[in-house]
C-alpha cells in the first residue's frame, strides 16, 4: 500500500481513530507519519525522559554542580545520559535523586534481597519496627500528622520484608 | 563447545515444554549487579573495562551454574554473530563489541551473562512457558554463588546499586512473552494493555517498534523495582499473565466459534504459502508462522508448536546467514529462508 499523502512511499504507518462513532483511517509513509507528528523524533530518550522528572524546583543550580568524588561524574552529566557513573555516586547525590526515585518506582526504600554479608543488618532493620512504633504512637499524641504518617509507611514496607 | 555450534541446536526455551505454552513462549528473569566503587561500564575507561571483566572472568568461569559454558569475548565477535546472539535473546542490540566485555551461556542456554553491558553483570535466565518462579529460583541461586566470590555495590536503603536508576532496587526484571493472535485479531489487545500498563507493568511489541507486535508476540515486563521484593514482583507477573492467559483462551474460542470458515481458511492458506514460495521475507515468515501458531492451538492443524517456535527464530536474517555460512542479500536471504521452511515442513 502506497503512503495516501505523498502517494510515493510504501505506508509502513497505520492510524485509526474512532471519533463519535466514525472512524478514520490513515496509511502513512515513515516520512510522512514523523512530519504530522505521528512518530516521535529519534532523539527522545531514556535521558529526556528523567529529565523531565527532574523539575527545576527540586534542581537548586547548587545540585546541578555536584560532583562524585570518586569517579568524578557531575549531577549535569547524569541528567545529560540518564546513567550514574560509579555506586558512590548514590551518596554524593543522595539529596536530588531520592525524589526522583520515588517519581520512577513509587518508593524509594528497598526491600527485596540482602546480599549474604549484610544479611544482619537487615535483621536489625527489623528489629527496629519497635522503635518506629514508638515513634509513631509520640507523632500522634502531639498531633504531627504527616510525620505520623510517613511513619506508618515505613514501618508497612518493614512489616513486608519480615 | 564453541558457538558455531549452536546453530545445530535448539535453544531449551524454543522447545515448548513449559507450562502454558499454547499462549506463553517464554519467561525470562534479568538481574543487574555492579562491583563496588568501580565506574559504570558507560562512564569507564577502556582500561577499568578490561580490569573489571579479569575481576570476574574467574568467577564466572568456575561457576557452578555455567560449567561447560560458553565464552564469548565480545572484541572477537563479527557483527553477523553479535546479531546472531541478539536473535537468539542471549544479548542487547546495544552490546558492543569492543574489548572488556565477553558473555558466558550456560548448557542449553538457559542460563546466561553479560559482563560490562549497560551494569558489570547482567545475568538472565530463559525458560520455556510461563515459568517465572522457576527462573527466579535459578537466578538466586547464580547470584548467591558469584556474591560469594565478588562483593556487589549494595545500600541498605536503595538496594542493588545499578548504572541506571530505574533498575535500582532488587535490578530484576521479569519478563513473559506471550501470543496473543485472538485478542489482536478481535481488537481487544488495546484495551488489555492499556490496563496492564496501570498496574505497573510495561508491554511492547517483540518485533517492529513501538506498539506494533509482528507476529502477534508481545513481551510483557515488571516496570519498578524499588519497595519491591523478588517474590512480589514474580507472583505479581504470573497471576497477572495468567488473566492474560485466560482472555486470550476466551477470545479464540470465540472467535472459532463466530469465524470458523475464515480461521481455517487463513491458517491452510498461511501453511499453503509457507510449503510453497520461493521468496520469504522476515515479516511475512513470521506473521504466516503466527497464523499457523494459532491454528495448531485450535486443534485445526496438525504441527509440532516446537517447530514454529524454532522457524521463528532461525529464519531470522542473522541466523539464515549463519545456517548458509556466509553473508547473503536481501533477496538471497529470502530465497533461502523460502526454502529452509519449505524443508523444515516437509521433514515434518
Amino acid at each position: 500500500m502506497l503512503c495516501e499523502k505523498c502517494e510515493k512511499q510504501e505506508a509502513s504507518f497505520h492510524y485509526t481513530e474512532i471519533v463519535n462513532g466514525v472512524t478514520t483511517e490513515l496509511h502513512l509513509c515513515e516520512e510522512c507519519a514523523k512530519r504530522r507528528g505521528f512518530i516521535l523524533p529519534s532523539t527522545f530518550s531514556l535521558a529526556d525522559l528523567l529529565g523531565g522528572l527532574l523539575e527545576p524546583e527540586h534542581l537548586p543550580s547548587l545540585e546541578t554542580g555536584l560532583r562524585c568524588k570518586n569517579c568524578g561524574l557531575t549531577y549535569s552529566n547524569f541528567k545529560e545520559t540518564g546513567f550514574l557513573g560509579c555506586s558512590q555516586c548514590y551518596s554524593f547525590f543522595h539529596k536530588p535523586l531520592e525524589p526522583l526515585l520515588k517519581k520512577i518506582h513509587g518508593s524509594s526504600e528497598h526491600i527485596g534481597k540482602f546480599p549474604k554479608k549484610k544479611r544482619k543488618e537487615k535483621k536489625e532493620k527489623v528489629s527496629d519496627i519497635q522503635l518506629l512504633r514508638e515513634k509513631l504512637k509520640e507523632a500522634v499524641a502531639k498531633e504531627k500528622f504527616e510525620e505520623a504518617a510517613r511513619l506508618r509507611d515505613k514501618i508497612r514496607e518493614r512489616e513486608k520484608v519480615k | 563447545m564453541e558457538l558455531d555450534d549452536l546453530i545445530s541446536k535448539t535453544s531449551d526455551w524454543l522447545k515448548s515444554k513449559g507450562p502454558k505454552s499454547e499462549v506463553v513462549l517464554s519467561s525470562r528473569i534479568r538481574l543487574a549487579r555492579n562491583l563496588e566503587n568501580l565506574p559504570f561500564p558507560h562512564w569507564a575507561k577502556p582500561k577499568d573495562l578490561i580490569d573489571i571483566a579479569n575481576r570476574i572472568r574467574p568467577s564466572l568461569k568456575k561457576n557452578l551454574y555455567l560449567k561447560n559454558g560458553i565464552l564469548v569475548e565480545m572484541e572477537k565477535l563479527s557483527s553477523l554473530d553479535r546479531d546472531f546472539l541478539v536473535e537468539r535473546h542471549l544479548i542487547s542490540p546495544e552490546y558492543k563489541r569492543k574489548e572488556g566485555r565477553f558473555l558466558i551461556i550456560g548448557e542449553g542456554e538457559i542460563l546466561s551473562v553479560m559482563v560490562n553491558e549497560e551494569d558489570h553483570l547482567r545475568m538472565q535466565v530463559l525458560e520455556s512457558g510461563l515459568q517465572l518462579r522457576d527462573c527466579w529460583l535459578l537466578i538466586n541461586k547464580l547470584d548467591e554463588e558469584l556474591n560469594e566470590a565478588v562483593d556487589f555495590a549494595f545500600d541498605e536503603d536503595w538496594g542493588y546499586l545499578t548504572a541506571c536508576p530505574t533498575n535500582l532496587g532488587i535490578g530484576m526484571r521479569a519478563s513473559v512473552m506471550v501470543h496473543l493472535p485472538a485478542l489482536t485479531l478481535t481488537k481487544q489487545i488495546h484495551k488489555a494493555l492499556p490496563a496492564l500498563t496501570k498496574l505497573g507493568i510495561v508491554v511492547r511489541g517483540l518485533y517492529g517498534e513501538g506498539s506494533e507486535a509482528r507476529g502477534n508476540i508481545f513481551q510483557v515486563s515488571n516496570s519498578a523495582t524499588l519497595g519491591k521484593r523478588e517474590e512480589e514482583v514474580v507472583d505479581h507477573m504470573e497471576s497477572l499473565v495468567k488473566q492474560l492467559i485466560g482472555y486470550e483462551e476466551t477470545a479464540r474460542k470465540s472467535l472459532f466459534s463466530r469465524e470458523k470458515n475464515s480461521i481455517e481458511n487463513e491458517v491452510w492458506r498461511a501453511y499453503g504459502i509457507l510449503q510453497n514460495s520461493r521468496l520469504l521475507t522476515s515479516q511475512e515468515s513470521i506473521s504466516l508462522l503466527s497464523t499457523l501458531r494459532l491454528g495448531i492451538n485450535l486443534g485445526i492443524i496438525n504441527l509440532k508448536r516446537e517447530l514454529i517456535n524454532e522457524l521463528d527464530i532461525l529464519a531470522l536474517p542473522a541466523h539464515i546467514q549463519k545456517i548458509m555460512g556466509k553473508t547473503l542479500s536481501p533477496q538471497e536471504r529470502d530465497r533461502a529462508r523460502a526454502k529452509l521452511v519449505r524443508d523444515r515442513l516437509k521433514e515434518s
